[in-house]
């Protein structure tokens, strides 16, 4: 079993039983968030990150070479659901923190509970599109993660980066495009939102990758504020 | 003119276009913070002294985003107060986050982030208590537990009547359905047939005594002993306890769409409005629909299809349930559909919105243009049954893909038509 750190400080790439794996070191050893595999190597303890629940790991193993650092940084995680990505940001950050935005009450329910297991959690329950509404909150971000499977989603990112990613600062959109339009094909509903993104917001497009191999019908876009 | 912003430690003024620089701020009390769960409280609760600190800058033109604060600072008459165009505090804001750093009371970031922390987690909590006091949701929750409730009876209805058709097979066809079944074998598996007396059929009450009589006596079934027919007594029993319980959901789903939704109960009943509510998620989400989304709630599958194949669109989702629709003619039921939905969608943003009752004058009102549409359209009209001939076609070929190649000019032709306002050519 070989542990080698990869590009993004903080995850690592584990060979175990002859297989490739992405995982991170748990803050809280002994406890799996997702019923991820716990793996002890020299005293440590990693959890395996699986590209099939989350969508960062999906964009990682699907080859994306861009996507941004966590550690020490300001995360705005929109649409955080029950946790499960948001957990290994959690293990990476450092100190740092992670502002979970989540829209729904039945799913905010179980993600408040990791946030009290988790110190650098911030659950908010709050509408994506309404940024104002939640501001009170957020004192600037390095990074803007988001996942949040709505129609106007690269609207929602745009303003959402326009008013808290800081400048210089990398914004990850998975892109789902069925729930832009389930009548057109996905290359197109990527193209477009890369388009919005960069017309309407003038953000940088930094690299865009189907992440066909874990979730069909899906993309990443990272871009950067200049 | 100014610009101000809020955040959990306190609030920052200052310039605007083009200098973006703070210019003062007031921190919010450490314990008042801690103690409070919504920002609208933590603002009424500093409410003098914000008021008092402002009016010391002489500023009197204010603008802000927030909308509890844009509703504090209306309360002094002496300031003028305005909502913020579309990201026009934005370049202000950052300079607040870069400012944040310079404060000596704000410097720690841990203390900081945990302080947000702790108010983000009070203020979830407070929501997520404050949303239960809404019922919709238990309705919803309610109905999906009758379906729960149905597929597990049909579960045991399918063995009991196996196991005990061993016995008596005769009486699967007597029973009115699969309930009444469950009920019967309940209460008869006591006892072997040959030994039933016929009081206790009659105490069925049922309307097929007589019948039940004569196939107990000359049944084809086998010999079951007491103790062997006990365990199938058991399984009836337990299925007669579950038709009980779904019997007072029912009830209870009853209760609270009177409380809850009453025109949209008096339009389609309880179990037909419970179903709209659970199936958009709430009554807010059903009242915010349009009347075309009501209409074919339920039939997703077909919807989606339509969109993307050009198929025809379905006239109907599970309004179908309603008597109005399913127990008129079949040319006149799409017209009849699109009718309800729409006052279905009235209904529900009265009951949302106001909870006056207006059910009576709704119901009347789709009563008197059902008529019409009845009188109007007795028979279906000739596009009609071209269009039902199409259909009976397609489908005596099997499934909709052998037509395929046929239909590909046809659904290439509406979307090119769908298109034509969206793509440049």
């Amino acid at each position: 079993m070989t542990v080698k750190q990869t590009y993004i400080e903080g995850v690592y790439q584990l060979t175990v039983e002859g297989k490739q794996r992405i995982a991170t070191v748990n803050i809280n050893p002994g406890i799996s968030v997702y019923n991820e595999k716990l793996i002890t190597i020299e005293s440590k303890e990693y959890r395996i990150w699986d590209p099939f629940r989350s969508k960062f790991a999906a964009a990682f193993l699907s080859g994306l070479k861009q996507l941004p650092q966590i550690s020490n940084n300001k995360i705005l995680y929109l649409g955080v659901s029950t946790g499960t990505t948001s957990s290994h940001f959690s293990d990476i950050v450092g100190n740092g923190i992670i502002y979970g935005v989540e829209f729904s009450h039945r799913v905010m329910r179980e993600f408040v509970k990791l946030s009290k297991q988790r110190q650098n959690l911030i659950p908010i329950l709050g509408d994506a599109r309404k940024p104002e509404e939640y501001a009170a909150y957020i004192f600037g971000a390095d990074v803007l993660y988001q996942d949040v499977a709505q129609p106007d989603q690269s609207m929602i990112f745009g303003r959402n980066a326009e008013m808290f990613l800081r400048h210089g600062g990398k914004g990850v959109l998975m892109v789902k495009s069925q729930s832009v339009d389930v009548s057109m094909e996905p290359e197109e509903v990527f193209n477009k939102e890369a388009s919005v993104l960069e017309d309407t917001f003038g953000l940088k497009i930094l690299e865009m990758k189907s992440i066909h191999s874990f979730e069909k019908k899906h993309a990443a876009i990272i871009t950067q504020k200049v | 003119m100014k610009g101000i912003v809020l955040s959990l430690v306190g609030i920052f003024w200052g310039q605007k276009e083009p200098k973006n620089m703070i210019d003062g701020y007031l921190l919010f009390n450490k314990k008042e913070i801690s103690e409070s769960s919504e920002l609208s409280e933590l603002l009424s609760l500093n409410q003098k002294k914000i008021i008092e600190k402002l009016i010391q800058t002489g500023e009197k033109d204010w603008v802000a985003d927030q909308e509890e604060l844009v509703e504090l600072l209306k309360l002094e008459p002496t300031f003028n107060v305005r909502y913020a165009r579309t990201n026009e505090l934005v370049p202000l804001r950052n300079a607040f986050f870069n400012y944040v750093k310079q404060i000596p009371e704000l410097s720690d970031e841990r203390q900081l982030f945990r302080t947000i922390k702790e108010f983000a987690i009070a203020n979830v909590t407070h929501q997520l208590k404050k949303r239960v006091d809404q019922r919709d949701i238990f309705i919803a929750q309610s109905i999906k537990s009758i379906d729960d409730i149905n597929t597990i009876l049909n579960t045991i209805y399918a063995r009991i009547s196996e196991w005990y058709s061993l016995h008596f097979p005769e009486l699967v066809e007597l029973a009115r359905d699969n309930e009444q079944y469950i009920k019967m074998v309940a209460k008869l598996s006591t006892t072997p047939r040959s030994e039933l007396p016929e009081e206790d059929i009659k105490l069925l009450g049922v309307k097929r005594e007589e019948l039940i009589i004569e196939a107990a006596k000359n049944s084809l079934g086998g010999d079951m002993d007491p103790q062997d027919l006990a365990p199938i007594k058991e399984l009836a029993s337990f299925g007669v306890e579950i038709i009980k319980t779904k019997e007072r959901l029912e009830k209870y789903i009853d209760e609270c769409m009177t409380d809850v939704a009453p025109n949209v109960q008096c339009l389609v009943g309880s179990l037909l409005g419970a179903r709209l509510i659970s199936l958009s998620g709430s009554l807010l989400n059903l009242a915010k629909s349009p009347a075309s989304t009501i209409q074919v709630l339920g039939a997703e599958k077909a919807l989606f299809r339509h969109i993307k194949t050009g198929e025809d669109p379905p006239k109907h989702g599970v309004i179908f349930q309603s008597a109005y629709i399913h127990s008129s003619k079949k040319h006149q039921r799409g017209k009849i559909a699109r009718l309800l939905a729409s006052k279905l969608a009235i209904a529900a943003r009265v009951d949302y919105f106001t909870g006056e009752f207006i059910g009576d004058n709704l119901k009347a009102e789709v009563e008197k243009k059902i008529e019409k549409i009845r009188k109007e359209s007795p028979t279906p009209s000739i596009r009609q049954m071209e269009q039902r001939k199409k259909q009976k076609k397609r489908k005596q070929k099997g499934k909709y893909k052998k037509n395929f190649d046929k239909d590909r000019k046809r659904r290439k032709r509406r979307k090119n038509k769908k298109n034509k306002g969206s793509k440049k050519e």
